[in-house]
């Protein structure tokens, strides 16, 4: 069991994002925290961690956009000896990358594509440069990465998709698990987005198998 | 003397299950007047006798004559009326019609129950006079561990040891209890002869070898202790039923099932499946001969815990009766399972996928806050560790303490009471302080009138409505030569309440409006809520809420705690009776509460239910189910509900799995919380079951007190449920 901190503002600007809220620099209802307090706060949940072997997780929009106040936390934490990780599209410069990654104990990095130019239009995001951190990650430490394959309709959801993908995966520096997000309601019905109501069962499955057969270790929570 | 246990496990009846299971759930609900008519008969006959004597006597009457029905059922012998979900009636309480079936069940109106009732049974029972009451009593839990192990003839021994005791009322009580016993004996051996015709009549050779096997048992239990697991099943059955034939009401409860029936543990371990058949054949045996028909939800099964001494109670029949409701979506009985740290692994790794499944059992209550609260009660350590659940989310202990489950006179919606002071002394309402001491007086007022009329309740009861069979079956009685009601050892007087959520919500919405902001008057805020004005209403939504983990909502929780407990220890102390054992029980009263009150502060609307649940009301909460658990377990539950909290937690199916679960559960009870509800529900299921609900027989939920199988509610619990889906 993990608690997740949803930081404000994104690189980003999937058209299936299922939390538009987060996108801008600001919030009509944001609240802003000192690194304690926000620490005390999640803190509470900290005996669920313990049973649990969970602990904190940085979300947003993009965590790793405000590096200052997520390496600031990230640090409280890590004073209090919780479990860090952070869920990540890694668009974001180096420079993030590299000090985040003295802090955390696990990332949760996104791939939604290896096409650069369907990345460009689906997201408004440079694919070369999540790549490379990615590869900077797998390469320069060895904290755990998972990385995160969210099925979107019409977009990622093809075997094609799924070879290239796996092809990647293969020539990074060091063997990364996989695991497949099959996607979910919440946000579909939002007016900014679509969301990205989940792919069929066995959809989600011939992903999982495609990415095995391609020699990615592979995940899939239903 | 031992007893040789004689394993009779040997008819398959796995085979035979969904026609047995078919023979409750396609059954339709009537009322069926056998009984009435007998106990007419009787009143009539016998009105010149004690009034124990009476009572023994019509239970007598009624298993010499009755119906029996072993065919619905073949595998356990027993019936109370002419079949399956047919209501047996029981005049000499009252004709009322419990108001909560009516909210649950669409079906059930008055008009459709009162025109089930006959104009001359009517009469016959203006002339006789009736106790009152709409369900018997009920409520109680008798001691199976002596039923299954020593039999009746251990009690009718213990009768005749104290033949001559005391003086004429308890002789006579004495009497009564023995002609009662006697009459289940003789029931159980007329079920035997039933059986045995139905054998000889009968081609199907698996039907016949079990009504063979019912009938070799009825000859044994529960006259003598049982020789197997089959016997020992089958001889709760009868004890369990009897109580329904002697006029017991709702909630009839089984207690610790499987600590009765321990000693046939082995039996169990070598043959897991066909014992878990067994205990499925069981739950439809008690399901379906119950009062009330599908109305009949709150027939608690306690399973596991620990004893006085730490050491864990479960065994196999612990394991097998998990797996038999894994496997029958049954939802009365329902289950409890009772956690300590010590718990055993399989029982618990099997009720957590039980609960991620989404079957809404077992119920999880922690023994290391109930049974401290029941010793501080003045319970001895080796009975508090031997409390079971009654009821919906009742304390008793079987045979030895039913009066926390029993709430005449002592039941109060908080929200309700909130309201009215705010209402009638705004003027004197001047701070939050003034509120709150004016919230105390009133409960303290309610306690002392409440225990007055408690007393009267119980006496009443004792005389006008006697138990000799229940009682015969429960601790002290038959020493001491009286009723259960009054005569067990503990009188722990229990309390009711509803709507606690609401009115904590309530505090901290007037605190931040009127106390803080100062936006409002409050009278203002009364008359702006009254007439749904929607700044106000805003205003109070964006007040902080219970159950977010929020500490400017959840100390107004703590206030009320604090200020309720002052008042109950002073009218208990001024009553000279044990420390009130409060219990937040619901079952649908949430609904009946919400009709009588109107606009409320906490910005419920008028007439719409108060919240079911002491953990949130449905729709406020944000932060998600950890922050629910941390402002529950800001309650000192076992100083101040000495009873049960009733603390339901509706997950989303894909947040339920057991590896989350469990240790969410774990630190839940670890860290002091004293009891769980876990309803892993799917929205998207649940609406299409009300669209299509022939598919989706096997669906059982949780509302506040009861288990229901979905497709059975009424519309308006099946939207609420589907609300809490949705929100969840």
């Amino acid at each position: 069991m993990r608690t997740t901190v949803f930081l404000q503002g994104c690189t980003l600007r999937c058209w299936w994002c299922h939390n538009p809220d987060t996108r801008p620099a600001h919030h009509p209802r944001e609240r802003e925290w000192t690194t304690t307090d926000l620490a005390d706060h999640v803190g509470r949940d900290e005996r669920y961690w313990r049973r649990s072997g969970g602990g904190i997780t940085l979300s947003g929009g993009e965590p790793l956009m405000r590096i200052e106040a997520a390496c600031g936390f990230l640090d409280e934490c890590g004073r209090r000896r919780w479990h860090r990780a952070v869920e990540t599209a890694g668009a974001v410069g180096r420079g993030s990358i590299q000090r985040a990654a003295q802090r955390l104990d696990h990332w949760l990095f996104d791939l939604k594509t290896v096409d650069a130019g369907r990345f460009q239009e689906a997201t408004g995001g440079d694919l070369q440069g999540v790549l490379e951190n990615l590869r900077w990650l797998l390469g320069q430490t060895s904290v755990a990465v998972t990385v995160r394959i969210p099925l979107i309709r019409g977009f990622n959801d093809d075997p094609a998709s799924w070879d290239l993908m796996a092809a990647c995966l293969r020539g990074m520096p060091r063997a990364a698990a996989a695991a497949i997000l099959p996607g979910h309601d919440v946000g579909v019905n939002l007016a900014e987005c679509p969301g990205n109501p989940a792919v069929e069962r066995h959809v989600a499955e011939a992903a999982r198998q495609r990415l095995e057969t391609g020699g990615i270790q592979t995940a899939l929570t239903w | 003397m031992a007893i040789v246990i004689e394993s009779d496990l040997s008819v398959d009846i796995h085979g035979l299950l969904p026609a047995v299971e078919h023979a409750l759930f396609g059954a339709t609900d009537r009322v069926c007047l056998e009984r009435a008519w007998i106990v007419t008969e009787a009143y009539r006959r016998f009105s010149a006798e004690p009034v124990p004597i009476t009572r023994a006597m019509a239970l007598r009457e009624i298993t010499a004559r009755m119906t029996l029905d072993v065919s619905s059922n073949p595998i356990f012998a027993g019936n109370t009326s002419s079949a399956p979900r047919a209501w047996s009636l029981v005049p000499e309480a009252g004709f009322g019609l419990c108001p909560q079936l009516k909210i649950e069940h669409d079906f059930i109106t008055d008009e459709w129950f009162s025109a089930q009732i006959p104009e001359d049974l009517r009469r016959a029972w203006v002339e006789l006079g009736q106790a009152g009451g709409n369900a018997g009593t009920g409520h109680v839990s008798i001691d199976y561990v002596r039923v299954v192990n020593e039999g009746v003839t251990a009690i009718l021994a213990r009768l005749a040891t104290h033949e001559p005791d005391g003086d004429e009322s308890a002789r006579v009580y004495r009497r009564a209890m023995k002609i009662a016993c006697r009459a289940v004996i003789e029931w159980a051996n007329r079920l035997a002869d039933a059986a045995e015709s139905a054998a000889a009549r009968e081609p199907d050779p698996l039907r016949a070898a079990c009504h063979r096997r019912a009938a070799r048992a009825c000859r044994r239990v529960p006259e003598h202790p049982a020789a197997n697991l089959f016997e020992g099943l089958q001889s709760i059955v009868l004890a369990h039923l009897a109580l329904v034939l002697e006029g017991q009401g709702q909630s009839i409860s089984i207690g610790l099932a499987d600590r009765a029936l321990a000693r046939f543990a082995d039996e169990a371990a070598e043959a897991p499946g066909a014992s878990a058949d067994l205990i499925r054949a069981f739950l439809i045996a008690v399901g379906s001969n119950s009062f009330g028909g599908r109305g009949s939800n709150t027939q608690a099964i306690t399973l596991g815990g620990a004893d006085h001494e730490g050491r864990d109670q479960c065994n196999a029949v612990t394991t097998a009766f998990l797996r038999a409701f894994e496997q029958t979506p049954v939802a009365d009985p329902h289950c409890f399972v009772r956690w300590h740290r010590n718990l055993d692994e399989v029982v618990w790794e099997t009720s957590t996928k039980l609960l991620a499944g989404g079957r809404s059992m077992p119920l999880l209550v922690n023994d290391e806050q109930v049974a401290p609260a029941l010793i501080a009660a003045g319970v001895a350590p080796a009975d508090a560790w031997d409390y079971c659940i009654i009821g919906c989310n009742e304390l008793g202990i079987p045979g030895r303490l039913c009066e926390s489950a029993f709430p005449a006179g002592l039941s109060f919606n908080e929200l309700g009471v909130l309201d009215r002071i705010v209402r009638e002394r705004t003027e004197s309402c001047s701070s939050m302080d003034a509120i709150m001491a004016l919230w105390e007086a009133k409960v303290l007022e309610i306690a002392e009138t409440g225990l007055s009329r408690r007393k009267d309740a119980i006496a009443r009861h004792a005389e006008k409505l006697p138990m000799p069979f229940t009682s015969a079956c429960s601790h002290a009685c038959a020493e001491d030569g009286r009723d259960w009601m009054g005569g067990m050892p503990y009188h722990v007087p229990g309390l009711y309440l509803r709507g606690t959520a609401n009115a904590i919500n309530a505090l901290a919405a007037i605190e931040r409006t009127v106390f803080v902001d100062r936006h409002a008057t409050l009278r203002q805020m009364i008359d702006a809520v009254d007439a749904a004005d929607e700044a106000m209403l805003h205003r109070i939504a964006q007040a902080p809420k219970w159950g977010n983990d929020d500490d400017a909502a959840d100390r107004w929780a703590l206030a009320l705690g604090q200020a309720r407990r002052r008042a109950l220890e002073t009218a208990a102390a001024r009553n000279g009776v044990p420390p009130i054992a409060v219990c937040h029980v619901v079952r649908s009263l949430h609904h009946l509460d919400g009709l009588k009150i109107g606009a409320t502060l906490d910005g419920r609307a008028a007439r719409e239910p108060v919240g079911d649940s002491i953990a949130a009301v449905c729709g406020t909460t944000r932060q998600g189910p950890t922050a629910i658990l941390n402002s529950v377990l800001k309650l000192p539950a076992s100083k101040e509900f000495a009873g049960i909290y009733n603390n339901n937690l509706t997950l989303p199916g894909n947040q339920a799995r057991p590896e989350i679960l469990r240790p969410l559960i774990e630190a839940f009870f670890e860290d002091g919380g004293q009891e769980l509800q876990v309803n892993v529900l799917d929205a998207a299921k649940l609406k299409a079951a009300k669209l299509h609900p022939e598919r989706y027989q096997d669906l059982v939920v949780r509302i506040a007190g009861l288990n229901a199988r979905f497709i059975e509610l009424s519309i308006r619990e099946q939207d609420e449920i589907i609300r809490r889906a949705e929100l969840a």
